[in-house]
């Protein structure tokens, strides 16, 4: 049998450099143009389109930075990066210079710093240009949108395989952020004391944190799974990522909720050791790049 | 469920209604934010009118009404996101049952007129769901108590004027029989409040204690005989906390929304919204039902439990379909159904979590170990 579900020596390397990079940077730290051109230099926006199995790497990368809820357009720039020609445009973004905006119409992540604009639209991605007044908003996490309206070209002929790593990415960061809430759930529930036990001997404790790791297993064995065959068809009808994604996130947003619930009320606090995490589940749950799942092929 | 109330409920249901018609919106029973002056304001207004000691006997200055007046009041406000009934009704109680006449004249008058506002300062660091185990320190010389200890997570506590204080005056270790109650001025030297924002975008407090001296005839009840008052106080609250109009409204606005959406049409979003309805009325029976038994004078504690589970998961549930219609809408900070979304990941924690309260049930529903 193939072991698809577990990454190999490469991809756990992979996974170990980002982690290694990253880890002056606090859990959640907001956005910053410095670490997204650390990420940039380890070569994070070229995982897409380079080597072998790029759906892979891409899994072995995300799944770290979901673990750090690492900030910015992430999965947005893997669109990007799948649907920009080759040429200095695309270069500039790979160095982490400039950035492409991915959007789904009203909604432009990080606009104002971006070249160019790609919208998607259902199972499309067409190049797009902002019109009319546009408005700054901020969003759950934190991140700088643009609220506007857009003109769309025609759509790009190899949309389908960059929402197929879109999908790959983002439901690789969301296991590696459920993961990171459960352990530190986990890590409450064993230390918390109260009537003076842990609070973990409760069932109604542990049994929530059980059943989420359960979930995330799955959702990660349907990831790496569908990214292996990702890699090998070198094309995907979008089915297998679109069940990895939506799998991911409803495992990673039962773990917030669960998390939360274990830490009682430390667990709401603004600065607390969770919110940094799970309004970034919550924000990659709702990233527009979902399938409609009846209608996937089995 | 308006066939449940009889005329005079009815009629009383249609004052309340006409009087929250400037109370709209207020939000404050989501998060007070900086909406405390409004809220203030309400319970005074609310106040005026008697309402705040409608269930107090006549002797004490109330109106002697039955417990269903106070449900058809506090889900009116909360239908209207006016506010959650204050701390001060539990003072309130406390104090009609165990305080004293010099007690009675000092703090009935201004708790009923609204001017006195209170936090519960209950919970420590160390002592959340195992209230029993707190460590604040309240000791006697003389005729003054001197307090030491950390409190946390009380609502309202750098707004109100006054903290309804649990600290142990018993031996350490004592749990419940060591526990004494006492108002506390908020603006007491030695006392530092300080916020704790939350993720909603409001905030709890911290309460430190050093040396705070507070004087004997601020103690209500017996020293080390808080932990029965408490229950006693609580039992005269149960059929308040939690009623049914907050998810009603809940319901509204999502429906409001969602009828304007393109999703409106869609056959899955159709059978959960209807999920979600059959829910809110489930929860509002259970809501009845804990009024009902307080009607009857019968013991409401396991059905206010279930009723605070019930109720508070629901709460979750339809923030959470919302989210999800809202799609990206939902992400932008400040938007109402962020709002809804964030404000209820708390309700299953406050006032006790949902697997205290399912471990009430278990025990005491269905005689489990
Ligand atoms: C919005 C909000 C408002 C609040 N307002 C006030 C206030 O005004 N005044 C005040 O004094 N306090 C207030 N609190 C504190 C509140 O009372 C506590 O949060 C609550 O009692 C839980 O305690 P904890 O947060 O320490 O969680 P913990 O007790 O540490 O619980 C953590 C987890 O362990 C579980 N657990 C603990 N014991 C058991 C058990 N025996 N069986 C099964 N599971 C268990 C809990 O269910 C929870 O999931 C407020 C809290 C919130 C969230």
């Amino acid at each position: 049998m193939i072991t698809a579900q577990s990454l190999d020596a490469d991809e756990r390397a992979l996974a170990d450099v980002i982690a290694t990079a990253c880890s002056e940077r606090p859990v959640g730290a907001p956005f910053d143009l410095a670490a997204w051109q650390v990420l940039a230099r380890l070569g994070v926006f070229s995982l897409g389109s380079d080597g072998p199995s790029p759906a892979r790497g891409l899994v072995a990368v995300f799944e770290a930075l979901g673990e750090m809820a690492h900030a910015g357009p992430l999965v947005e720039t893997v669109i990007a990066m799948a649907v920009l020609e080759v040429g200095p445009e695309r270069a500039a973004i790979e160095r982490g210079e400039t950035f492409a905006c991915v959007g789904a119409a009203p909604f432009w992540p990080f606009a104002t710093k971006a070249q160019r604009c790609f919208a998607i639209a259902g199972e499309a991605i067409h190049p797009a240009h902002l019109t009319g007044a546009a408005v700054p908003v901020t969003t759950l996490a934190g991140d700088p949108w643009l609220r506007s309206a857009a003109d769309l070209e025609a759509p790009l002929a190899n949309g389908g395989r960059a929402l197929a790593l879109g999908r790959v990415a983002a439901a690789a960061a969301l296991v590696g952020a459920g993961r990171v809430l459960i352990e530190r759930a986990a890590e409450r529930a064993r230390t918390r004391q109260q009537f003076g036990r842990p609070i973990g001997v409760h069932q109604s404790v542990s049994h929530p944190l059980a059943d989420c790791t359960i979930r995330l297993s799955a959702s990660e064995g349907l990831l790496r799974t569908a990214a292996f065959e990702l890699d090998a068809q070198s094309e995907d009808d979008g089915a297998r990522t679109g069940m990895a994604f939506a799998s991911a996130r409803t495992s990673a947003l039962m773990a917030a909720y669960q998390a939360h619930q274990t830490f009682g009320a430390l667990g709401i606090t603004l600065e607390g050791p969770l919110f940094a995490i799970s309004r970034r589940v919550r924000q990659w749950a709702s990233l527009p790049i979902g399938l409609p799942l009846l209608e996937a092929r089995r | 469920m308006r066939s449940l109330f009889d005329a005079e409920e009815r009629a009383f249901q249609d004052e309340v209604r006409e009087f929250l018609e400037d109370w709209q919106d207020l939000d404050a029973y989501l998060s007070h934010g900086d909406r405390w002056e409004r809220v203030a304001a309400l319970f005074r207004a609310i106040g005026a009118r008697g309402w705040l000691s409608m269930s107090w006997p006549k002797a004490a200055g109330g109106l002697g009404r039955g417990p269903t007046f106070e449900y058809i009041l506090w889900d009116e406000v909360a239908y209207a996101r006016a506010a959650r009934n204050p701390i001060s009704s539990i003072v309130a109680r406390t104090l009609v049952r165990a305080g004293s006449d010099a007690q009675h004249e000092a703090w009935l008058p201004p708790i009923r007129s609204g001017e006195a506002t209170f936090a519960l300062a209950y919970s420590e660091p160390e002592a959340g769901s195992d209230l029993a185990s707190l460590r604040t320190r309240a000791e006697r010389r003389g005729d003054i108590y001197t307090v030491d200890g950390e409190k946390c997570w009380q609502s309202y506590a750098g707004h109100v004027d006054h903290l309804w204080l649990l600290a142990r005056t018993g031996e350490p270790g004592s749990r419940g029989a060591g526990l004494s109650l006492f108002i506390v001025d908020t603006g007491t030297p030695g006392l530092t409040i300080s916020p704790l924002p939350t993720l909603e975008g409001d905030a709890l407090y911290e309460c430190r204690f050093e040396a705070v001296e507070v004087p004997a005839d601020r103690r209500v009840g017996p020293e080390d005989g808080a932990w029965g008052l408490m229950a006693d106080a609580l039992s005269d609250e149960r059929h308040i906390q939690f009623p049914a109009g907050r998810l009603k409204r809940d319901l509204v606005e999502v429906g409001d929304w969602l009828a304007a959406s393109p999703r409106a049409n869609d056959a899955i979003v159709q059978h959960e919204f209807e999920r979600l309805q059959v829910g809110v009325l489930e929860a509002e029976v259970l809501a009845l039902k804990v009024v009902e038994l307080a009607q009857q004078g019968r013991d409401a504690a396991i059905a206010a439990a279930a009723n605070k589970v019930f109720h508070t998961e629901r709460c979750q549930e339809i923030a959470r379909a919302a989210f999800e219609w809202g799609g990206p809408e939902s992400l932008v900070a400040g938007s109402r159904i962020q709002l809804l979304w964030l404000q209820s990941l708390w309700e299953t924690i406050g006032g006790g979590t949902s697997e205290v309260m399912r471990g009430l049930v278990a025990r005491h529903a269905l005689q489990l170990p």
